[in-house]
């Protein structure tokens, strides 16, 4: 064995271009000079995913698209037995699509995942002031064991997420995403078809809201009543065999190993030819945890697609080996991801509780320059929300032209505004520093160095992480939620502490809810983007409660011959239905 | 006499392993608690990355019984324990901890099993081979080869031969794992590598001990005694020098079964296994309590046992350890 390894080391160090993702990072200082119009022509010319539009897309016929099985990797095992209601985690919902389908009534359209599209509403209409949606069901839609989907599936599915269910002295939580839904007053059922749900207040984009892909209707209630009422409270969708309403029906689960799933005859989606949905015979979900196993197995084809899901997505170095291993066989989709950022908590003394020094980190921080050192070279400077988000403020999109100076300059604003607050000697700080993110932690205590500001990183590990992030135990912290990509939706992670205390920053500024308030009334799209632009500078310039340093566009791997998968402009748990995907080999 | 030696024996220390599995429980209950963190916003925020309330928070935490008095919540998991439940539910997926661990224990367990046999058919030989042959060309190879397998930690020398079996070979071991009754040939396949890499790691360590032993026995007077009656070498070293450095052999072996169920822990992430090892490492790092406590019970139980086999195995090994000796220095705390 030893020879055998020892044979395999030598060539490995002899072949040793080979470049493996224990490697450091890229040597940050050569490529500190990266600047903005470079990162912007590395993202335009980077291969772009075949569109689900092509021509030789077009013209495949029916039968060339039907069939075959699907390998995709999965970050792990979908927590809380697949319940939707429980968490968002990735490992779950790039699952959940394919079982549970993209949406619930509504969803985000496939091309364009800024519009909403109708799913198992086929319309809906609102009464003149906005506080009733009226949504129409279609009359084609069934659950995976043939039970018609019903107006009372919803009723019931949307009443357990707000209000979650008491049973004798049992309780069962109600849906993490309650607080997206708490608007609603009441759901009503309109026989045969329609179900009307009744707003605290009016609100003309609901629809949006209920777009979330994350919001997918995982709970029948044919099957799930019953037992609820009997005690069974926390009944899961795994316990029911995961009969859902989504292209693919549940085949089989191995913990720790594979979720395989069957298309599903009965499924109402169709194609532009009229051809029934999905194209894919079933999907193998392959659970590896290991990025690098996860690399392995792509690149020796044991894999037709990568997992979504942080530390999964690709980095420049890893992608190396996958373009030399596979040449023309793979391409790589991108989706607009989280961003890296530095945010205060002004609710604990310290000298971040002045404004000058706040400010004065921002213009410090080279943020271009955490591109390749954090993001694996694939990303862009930018505060939230994606580029091709209709509501990104584009002077935003490559931080400079926000803070117009040269580094040295803004550098030298810095240092003078240190002085100014007192702190020319710098001082030290604390910083949340998830365990998984080691590297954002590090760019950022290597970048304050320079200022005279000693970041000590309290390196945590998932469980502390969810912990601590709400609690004012902090000085800053990175953020790192996922939110509705429409302003409305921002308040939970930039609203105050005591309306929204999983907020990034933690602070009490009312001038903060005054902006929620103005979106909330606003009446024009222009209207809204208009306020989103200028609680944007407030947040991120004229208070700095949080400095936006980078966004991440994170790559995930497809051999060339699977066909027709749409990829979302931005957040990874959109379009995980696979049912317009099909396997040209 | 000796029946009943035998049975007061093994009866005291049956006792002991429940009492000493009992206080592990306990420890681990309360270090459990004490760690920072929070499984219910782990479970909520999906990994980190959702937003949720405050009442949504409590109201999760009430439904999983963490409002409970500790005293309550031990109570409950040891109940659970004793009567068949093994430890009642995941607090995370909400499955049967029973059916956790009748899934990821034969995994490891195979794992584990695998990599002592090999050991043992290959360390005890090359051990008594490189004494044997102290400083000619087979010592210094074997040590060449044991020495890598103790310095190197196994994650690196994975990952080293995954590298160059796809640099050279353009292939990797199959992706999703199967029972051995299910489809041996993907089974081997999947196995094959990482039970190499721990055999190399755990035989490395005995082969050094074997070697170290023999080197000792054989220059005892009854050695000597033995060559001088003109004993062939083999029939030295396999029936009197080789039997009496088992004792220290047989306790080494029993030592690294520590060492091995901590190595599986990463191999099994790299290699896909669905084991116990990763399945705990998963569970502590998002506050899983009820399967820690479970799957580290579960442990501490295997160890304390393997220790009494072991223990026996002395008995066997060397007639002249007495049981009641063995009791008596245990309660001296010897």
């Amino acid at each position: 064995m030893i020879i055998v390894f020892t044979t395999i080391l030598i060539t490995g160090l002899i072949l040793g271009h080979y470049n493996p993702v224990l490697s450091p990072i890229s040597d940050v200082s050569e490529k500190d000079s990266i600047d903005s119009e470079r990162q912007e022509k590395d993202i335009e010319n980077f291969p772009p995913f075949p569109d689900v539009q092509d021509d030789d897309i077009e013209n495949t016929s029916i039968q060339q698209k039907r069939g075959g099985i699907l390998i995709l990797a999965n970050r792990g095992d979908p927590p809380a037995g697949f319940d939707t209601m429980r968490t968002s985690s990735i490992a779950l919902h790039h699952v959940a699509g394919a079982l549970f389908g993209p949406g619930n009534l509504v969803m985000r359209c496939r091309e364009n995942m800024y519009l909403v599209c109708p799913y198992l509403a086929r319309s809906w209409f609102p009464n003149p002031s906005f506080s009733e949606w009226t949504f129409i069901l279609r009359n084609d839609v069934f659950w995976h064991d043939d039970t018609q989907f019903t107006p009372d599936d919803v009723k019931f599915w949307l009443n357990l997420a707000i209000s979650g269910l008491n049973v004798g002295d049992k309780i069962r939580a109600p849906a993490y995403f309650e607080g997206d839904l708490e608007e609603i007053e009441k759901v009503e059922v309109l026989p045969p078809d329609q179900v009307r749900i009744t707003l605290k207040n009016p609100n003309r984009f609901f629809p949006d809201i209920l777009a979330n892909p994350r919001l997918k209707i995982a709970h029948p209630r044919h099957l799930m009543e019953p037992r609820m009422n009997n005690g069974d409270v926390s009944i899961s969708p795994l316990d029911i065999e995961l009969i859902g309403l989504g292209p693919f029906k549940f085949k089989n689960y191995e913990p720790g190993t594979i979720i395989q799933v069957l298309r599903f005859e009965n499924y109402f989606e169709k194609d532009d030819r009229g051809n029934q949905l999905p194209y894919l015979d079933g999907i193998d979900y392959v659970i590896i945890s290991d990025p690098v196993a996860m690399d392995i197995a792509f690149r020796t084809g044991r894999l037709d697609g990568g997992a979504r899901g942080f530390g999964h997505y690709l980095s420049e170095e890893r992608i190396v080996g996958y373009t030399r291993d596979l040449g023309d066989d793979v391409s790589f989709a991108q989706i607009e991801g989280g961003t890296i950022r530095l945010a205060f908590n002004v609710l604990k003394s310290g000298p971040w509780q002045d404004m000058r020094i706040r400010r004065a980190i921002a213009l410090w921080i080279d943020k271009e320059s955490a591109i390749p050192a954090v993001l694996g070279g694939f990303g862009w400077t930018t505060p939230d929300i994606s580029p091709n988000n209709l509501f990104k403020d584009k002077r935003f999109v490559i931080w400079p032209k926000f803070d117009l100076e040269p580094l040295d300059e803004r550098r030298a604003k810095a240092k003078k505004l240190m002085e100014e607050a007192g702190y020319s000697n710098g001082f030290s700080m604390g910083h949340l520093c998830r365990a998984r993110h080691t590297q954002a932690c590090q760019f950022l205590k290597d970048q304050l160095l320079g200022l005279g500001i000693d970041l000590q990183l309290h390196i945590i590990d998932e469980g502390e992480w969810n912990r601590a992030r709400v609690s004012l135990d902090f000085d800053t912290q990175p953020g790192a939620l996922s939110v509705l990509p429409i302003p409305e939706g921002t308040e939970g992670v930039y609203g105050r502490f005591s309306i929204s205390p999983d907020a990034y920053s933690k602070h009490e500024d009312e001038e903060v809810d005054r902006f929620y308030r103005l979106l909330r009334d606003a009446t024009t799209t222009e209207g809204r983007i208009d306020i989103w632009r200028q609680l944007q500078k407030y947040l991120f310039l004229d208070k700095t409660y949080i400095i936006p340093i980078a966004e991440a566009t994170y790559v995930v791997p497809y051999r060339t011959h699977v066909k027709g998968l749409t990829i979302p402009s931005e957040d990874g748990h959109t379009n995980t239905d696979f049912a317009t995907v099909w396997l040209d080999k | 006499m000796r029946q009943f030696r035998i049975g007061n024996y093994l009866f005291w220390r049956v006792v002991s392993l429940i009492l000493t599995t009992f206080i592990a429980s306990v420890i681990i209950f309360i270090v459990m608690r004490m760690l920072p963190g929070d499984i219910v916003s782990w479970i909520l925020s999906g990994g980190g990355e959702a937003v949720h309330s405050t009442e949504v928070r409590e109201a999760l935490r009430q439904e999983l019984g963490l409002n409970d008095h500790l005293v309550v919540q031990y109570g409950r998991w040891l109940w659970s324990m004793v009567n068949g439940e093994f430890g009642g539910k995941s607090l995370v997926n909400g499955q049967p901890i029973a059916s956790i661990v009748f899934r990821q224990f034969p995994v490891t367990f195979l794992l584990v099993t695998y990599a002592i046999i090999l050991s043992v058919i290959v360390s005890v030989p090359l051990g008594v081979l490189a004494a044997s042959r102290r400083n000619q060309w087979q010592d210094f190879l074997v040590r060449l080869i044991t020495i890598p397998g103790q310095a190197l930690p196994n994650f690196c020398s994975a990952l080293f031969i995954l590298l160059g079996l796809i640099i050279i070979f353009r292939w990797s071991p199959p992706i999703v794992y199967t029972n051995p009754w299910e489809d041996l040939l993907n089974h081997i396949q999947i196995i094959l590598l990482p039970v190499l890499l721990l055999t190399w790691e755990h035989s490395s360590h005995i082969v050094r001990v074997t070697r170290a032993y023999i080197l000792v026995v054989v220059n005892e007077n009854y050695i000597l005694y033995a060559r001088a009656k003109g004993l062939p070498q083999g029939h030295i070293l396999l029936r009197h020098a080789l039997r009496n450095a088992l004792v220290p052999i047989v306790t080494i072996m029993g030592l690294q079964l520590g060492w091995l169920l901590s190595g599986t822990l990463i191999l099994e992430a790299i290699f896909g296994l669905p084991g116990l090892g990763g399945g705990l490492v998963q569970a502590a790092l998002v506050r899983d309590y009820t399967v820690v406590q479970s799957l580290v019970t579960l442990l501490v139980f295997v160890m304390l046992s393997v220790n009494l086999i072991i223990d026996l195995i002395y008995r066997i090994s060397d007639p002249r350890i007495s049981l009641s000796n063995q009791l008596t220095h245990s309660y001296n705390g010897s």
